[in-house]
């Protein structure tokens, strides 16, 4: 176990791609942190840089108390869990599992008794002596699990495990991680593009995007309390509605939008610091309730595209002049069907507005 | 009028018949050859099958020399397996590791270097006798094995081969055996060699091949007949001492020809797998 | 990782590459201490050489027999090879047994077999015909190109063969619906769709051609007549045997740019840039 540092990180890769600039994080001992964002947002430099397997451009790690900037990975007391799992296709199991024990030159049997206990707690002891390519895609995630546990490392470094998973199976497995953590209390850093695991398993989640940090905290902070546009975006499925509204004071304070018009609720200082303006308005799919378009307390009334039925949860798309607006609703009111109008009545206290050009969250 | 089928089968029929006849003209040679070393010398001009079996040219070649010392022809084989040997064990060492470097790892130069290999892969070996001759005259190697086979110890060609199967071997299992503590170069011995068991094979054998097969440069820097290999030895022999003897002559062609058509045997779908995938090596 | 590369590249390569250039312009007979000067004499020299015309026309005969006829074979041979399933490793395999002969061995079988009194002939003999295949200054060296052929026609056909099979059969398969004819099949397809096969044989082809030894060495020794001298003998026997370095040097490299000329031309007549998906 050891809490990880990292100070002002900045990476730049030889062709003058900036991955990463201005990074900061503290990472807790025994922490599960998360680190998720889009394709190319640096989450993987990162864990990389973590790991030793790329080198700082500027900046300084800390693993523990040591300042691991010059240290190779093999001495960074790391375990990393490869995406496509990295296995080495000429060993079998226990070879696999063995091998970076073999090279630090662990005794004999103390290599067997760790690789036996590991395997034992993933339930692969039957498949040591088989090799990669006869595993099934979950057998071969379990091993490599298996592999950075025999090292007993302060942390462990996943970089996107279950992507190449069927659905079922990742729902599994990322309930054996979770298991695991508990049980070895080991710090996790775990890269995602999957928002499911990034809330679902997580103490804490790091957004990324184009290299910085957008934002950092626990899943709910996250979720009920985006810090900008972007957050708000990729947090969350479907995404959260983006409406253009204007701010007024004049005659009381309001949310124009033209199919609409929302009370304000908050200070007169706040209200003066902002002025009027144009902003984006955030609203989740599931913060909205949907009603008969005669009825007496709805905001909006706007034509259904399409209905999506999950059972016990539907989709709603609804047309506006300038866009689309999804709706998750549990309750589907009488006279809802495709192309007809609805109306909509939005969670007031759960309105998000975002700065018109920065995007940051206009915070009461 | 043939039906399709029929036409087709009659096709078929020509098809192999004409592949099975271009095959008698590729093999005959070396019946011939295994057949004259069994023969009575007098048969070995005019006859193809022998009215006997005789081993005598073998017994020949093998008791050649002065009494009591080995057959200048038992060395000449164990000189061409050592030369052969060193370079190919060197080629395939240093063609891994030079072509990891040059695939996996970033160091200044790097691409200067690989286009410097494409670009010595031009010039033709006429340009270099001369010249390495005299640089073998001058470490004064001449007659040595290192003089044989120095010249040869690394590859432009086998570091290409190397670097471009490298180039397929996923990023992950390289971070993977460094986060398991693997140096750079037990990476290249227990994760790349491995994993490129064709390309290694196809390496070896090719160098171990065109070194067997050698002549011109053994020719120029063995004078000494104990230090022969045998394709020089037996390429001497023949023009000279034994003109006049065919039958060691086949016999002695028949042994230089043996342990490439073993090595052939064996690892035959590598040598079809390496002409086809290099097409280079000619 | 690259240091031993490097190191080996400079003293066996670099090295001998440049002090090969330089003594091309000297006089020196290897074993005197004393070199001397002679800017392009060996150059000049070499043009008023006759045994360098010989060889040169020699080459040229043994280009102009080798090159098409091992074309023609192996491409036949490709041919057949592609349309069969059944036994074409093995097939394919058995031509290739002739490409892994080595050159002294096969030399000898084919000096004695193809000699005046020689199997080949003592057959021929029996229909009344007796071929100097070796012992005639005529033949001598296309001889040698037919054994040359012989050992190479495997070879070139696996070349051949890989690129009759990376033709995707679907472009086969329209011209066939188009009416195309057998023949124009092979004519405006099959052909040039090769041209990367094509081109990569005739390059190592040439080279060849500017190589050749140890045939004529073992099987004629450059005669009869010279009618069977290469470049590579020459520069074998200049240097080695009358060890005139310079000289050697300087035909060497004349040999080297008249190879590269040829390679060149080769390259720019008939490589065509061939893009399939």
């Amino acid at each position: 176990m050891a809490a990880i540092r990292l100070k002002n990180v900045h990476k730049t890769y030889p062709n003058n791609v900036l991955a990463v600039s201005s990074f900061n994080l503290d990472i807790n001992e025994g922490e599960f942190l998360i680190l998720v964002g889009p394709s190319g947002c640096g989450k993987s430099t990162i864990l990389r840089l973590i790991a030793g397997l790329e080198e700082l451009t500027d900046g300084m790690i800390y693993i523990g108390d040591q300042l691991v900037n010059d240290v190779v990975p093999k001495d960074r007391n790391i375990a990393m869990v490869f995406q496509n799992y990295a296995l080495y296709p000429h060993m079998s199991v226990y070879q696999n599992m063995a091998f970076g024990l073999e090279m630090r030159k662990v005794p004999k049997t103390d290599i067997g008794d760790r690789v036996h206990e590991a395997a034992d707690m993933l339930q692969i002891i039957d498949l040591l002596d088989r090799k990669p390519k006869e595993l099934s895609g979950g057998q071969q995630q379990r091993v490599a699990l298996g592999r950075a546990i025999v090292q007993k490392p302060a942390v462990f470094l996943f970089d996107e495990p279950l992507s190449n998973l069927d659905a079922k199976l990742r729902v599994q497995m990322r309930a054996q991680i979770k298991t695991l953590h508990a049980l070895l209390k080991t710090t996790i850093v775990y890269v995602t593009h999957d928002q499911v695991e990034a809330m679902t398993m997580g103490d804490r989640i790091v957004i990324m995007h184009e290299g910085l940090i957008q934002q950092i905290g626990t899943p709910l902070e996250i979720y009920h309390q985006p810090r900008n546009r972007f957050v708000g975006e990729f947090i969350g499925s479907p995404p959260m509605n983006i409406l253009p509204v204007t701010i007024t004071t004049d005659p009381k304070p309001e949310l124009r939008h033209p199919d609409f018009v929302l009370p304000l609720a908050q200070t007169s200082a706040w209200l003066e610091s902002i002025g009027s303006r144009q902003v984006n308005l955030g609203i989740r799919p599931e913060d909205v309730t949907l009603a008969d378009p005669h009825s007496a307390d709805i905001h909006a009334t706007w034509p259904v595209v399409l209905i999506e039925s999950m059972g016990h949860e539907s989709l709603v798309y609804l047309k506006l002049a300038d866009g689309d607006f999804v709706a998750k609703v549990n309750d589907l009111p009488g006279s809802l069907k495709e192309g007809a109008d609805i109306g909509v009545r939005f969670q007031l206290d759960r309105l998000h507005l975002f700065h018109w050009e920065s995007g940051e969250v206009l915070a009461p | 009028m043939l039906n399709r089928s029929q036409s087709k089968f009659l096709s078929l029929t020509a098809t192999y018949a004409l592949l099975a006849t271009g095959l008698i003209f590729i093999i005959f040679p070396y019946i011939w050859m295994v057949l004259a070393s069994l023969k009575p010398s007098a048969e070995i001009y005019n006859r193809l099958i022998p009215t006997r079996i005789t081993l005598e040219h073998y017994r020949m070649v093998f008791s050649l020399g002065s009494t009591g010392s080995t057959s200048p022809f038992v060395r000449a084989i164990f000189n061409s397996l050592v030369v052969s040997s060193i370079t190919t064990l060197s080629v395939v060492f240093f063609g891994a590791i030079t072509g990891y470097a040059l695939a996996r790892l970033r160091f200044k130069g790097q691409n200067l270097l690989k286009n410097f290999i494409l670009f010595q892969m031009l010039f033709p070996i006429v340009l270099f006798l001369i010249p390495r001759f005299l640089l073998m005259i001058r470490l004064g190697w001449i007659n040595t094995y290192q003089g044989m086979f120095s010249p040869f110890m690394m590859s432009a060609w086998g570091t290409f081969l190397f670097m471009q199967f490298f180039k397929t071997v996923p990023q992950s299992l390289i971070d993977a055996a460094r986060l398991d503590g693997c140096s750079e170069l037990r990476i290249v011995f227990r994760i790349m060699l491995p994993l490129s068991k064709s390309v290694t094979i196809i390496v070896a054998i090719f160098t171990f091949m065109s070194m067997w097969d050698e002549f011109l440069w053994y020719l120029i820097v063995t004078k000494d007949y104990n230090l022969m290999p045998l394709s020089v030895l037996l390429g001497l022999y023949t023009r000279g001492e034994y003109s006049s003897y065919p039958g060691i002559q086949v016999a002695g062609a028949t042994l230089l020809t043996l342990p490439i058509l073993a090595l052939f045997y064996f690892f035959r779908e590598y040598f079809t797998k390496g002409i086809t995938m290099t097409g280079v090596k000619g | 990782m690259v240091i031993p590369y490097i190191l080996f590249t400079i003293i066996f390569w670099v090295y001998p590459l440049i002090w090969g250039i330089l003594i091309a312009f000297k006089k020196w007979n290897i074993i005197s201490p004393v070199t001397e000067f002679v800017g392009l004499d060996n150059f000049i020299k070499i043009l008023h050489d006759p045994l360098f015309w010989i060889s040169f026309k020699n080459t040229l005969i043994f280009m102009v027999v080798f090159v098409p006829l091992s074309i023609i074979c192996s491409l036949m041979v490709a041919l057949l090879l592609n349309r069969i399933k059944l036994l074409r490793s093995f097939f394919s395999l058995g031509y290739l047994m002739s490409y892994v002969s080595a050159g002294v061995a096969y030399s000898i079988v084919f000096r004695l077999l193809f000699s005046g009194d020689g199997l080949i002939n003592s057959w021929l003999g029996k229909v009344g015909i007796t071929i100097p295949w070796f012992s005639s200054p005529k033949l001598a060296m296309v001889s040698i190109a037919f054994i040359v052929v012989w050992k190479f026609l495997g070879y070139y056909s696996l070349i051949f063969l890989a690129g009759l099979q990376s033709i995707p059969s679907t472009i086969y398969e329209s011209a066939e619906i188009a009416g195309a004819s057998k023949w124009m099949i092979f004519r405006r397809i099959t052909v040039p769709l090769l041209n990367p096969s094509f081109t990569i044989i005739l390059i190592f082809a040439v080279i060849l051609s500017f190589n050749i030894f140890t045939e004529p060495y073992m099987i004629t020794g450059g005669g009869p007549l010279d009618s069977t001298q290469t470049f590579m003998m020459q520069i074998y026997y200049q240097t080695f045997t009358a060890l005139h370095a310079g000289y050697g040097s300087s035909f060497a490299i004349t040999v080297a740019i008249i190879s590269f000329t040829f390679v060149f031309i080769v390259k720019k007549t008939i490589e065509k840039d061939m893009i399939y998906s």
